[in-house]
């Protein structure tokens, strides 16, 4: 087998002919596909503002470093807060659940 | 003008649906698979017909479009192999090496385009494809016409060392 004939095989290729139902098969996926509503995109632009203030915060707090705290006295503070605030707590956690969920369904674009 | 219009659309798979079979058939060397490739071609197309500038042929814009999608289908599969028959017929005392050319053996020649790597494969494909047209393949895979000739001749010479592997020494005597 020379060139020539390598040639000539990959020239004279035989010519295979689509199944009568291709076209139609063809047309339903694209039909299909037409019906399918458009995924909803990811909505970076509300993200990023986020994003880039917890960056800053991670860089602030990188450069300035961790704070001299003492953690004894930090829990004491608190301890004593939350007893003496203990009613106070229960709302407070109500209003923060609901503001997380209304913040996420505001995020994702969510109308009723 | 055609986004979104299904009957119009309709019209370029029957007329196109010829060509694209063959060009997916030309990677595959399987009908089935074919017909497989270029229905995912022709979905990938409706979905980006809006990107297609007028400037070019349709027929090109869609081919490349087609080859894009076979390219990368055939990563995912193994090449077609060389089926063993042909060896034997063609190394066989009553067929004498470089005489006789059976379509088995025009078979395997094509099957071993297809196993080629990749690039040198599909300048090998598309330029046969497109009855021998360097522009025309080169425009398919989105570089110069000078690569498609180098990829070329650098094919050519890859497939005549396989292929005298594959159907024997005497047979690559000529080959070289």
């Amino acid at each position: 087998m020379n060139p020539n004939d390598i040639d000539r095989a990959l020239r004279e290729d035989r010519e295979i002919t689509p199944s009568p139902e291709f076209a139609g098969r063809v047309m339903r996926a694209v039909r299909q596909r037409a019906d399918e509503r458009e995924a909803l995109a990811f909505p970076w632009r509300r993200l990023l503002p986020g994003l880039a203030v917890c960056a800053l915060l991670v860089v602030a707090g990188l450069v300035v470093g961790p704070p001299s705290i003492d953690s004894r006295a930090v829990a004491e503070t608190l301890n004593r807060i939350a007893l003496r605030q203990s009613a106070a707590w229960l709302p407070m956690t109500l209003v923060g659940s609901y503001a997380l969920v209304w913040w996420s369904l505001r995020m994702s674009g969510y109308r009723r | 003008m055609l986004a979104g219009d299904l009957t119009a659309f309709d019209g370029i798979v029957r007329r196109w649906q010829g060509p694209m079979v063959n060009l997916a058939y030309r990677f595959c060397r399987d009908r089935g698979s074919a017909e497989e490739m270029a229905q995912e071609a022709f979905l990938r197309a409706y979905r980006f017909l809006d990107r297609w500038g007028q400037d070019s042929l349709f027929s090109t814009w869609l081919f490349a479009v087609a080859t894009n999608v076979y390219r990368s289908q055939m990563r995912r599969v193994r090449p077609p192999e060389v089926p063993l028959e042909t060896e034997r017929q063609v190394r066989g005392p009553g067929n004498p090496a470089g005489e006789v050319e059976t379509a088995e053996t025009a078979e395997a020649v094509r099957r071993t385009v297809c196993s080629l790597p990749e690039k040198y494969r599909d300048a090998l494909v598309l330029f046969y494809f497109h009855d021998m047209d360097i522009e025309g393949a080169a425009s398919c895979l989105g570089v110069p016409a000078g690569t498609v000739k180098a990829r070329l001749h650098r094919g050519r010479a890859l497939l005549r060392r396989r292929l005298a592997r594959i159907l024997g020494p005497g047979l690559s005597a000529e080959a070289t």
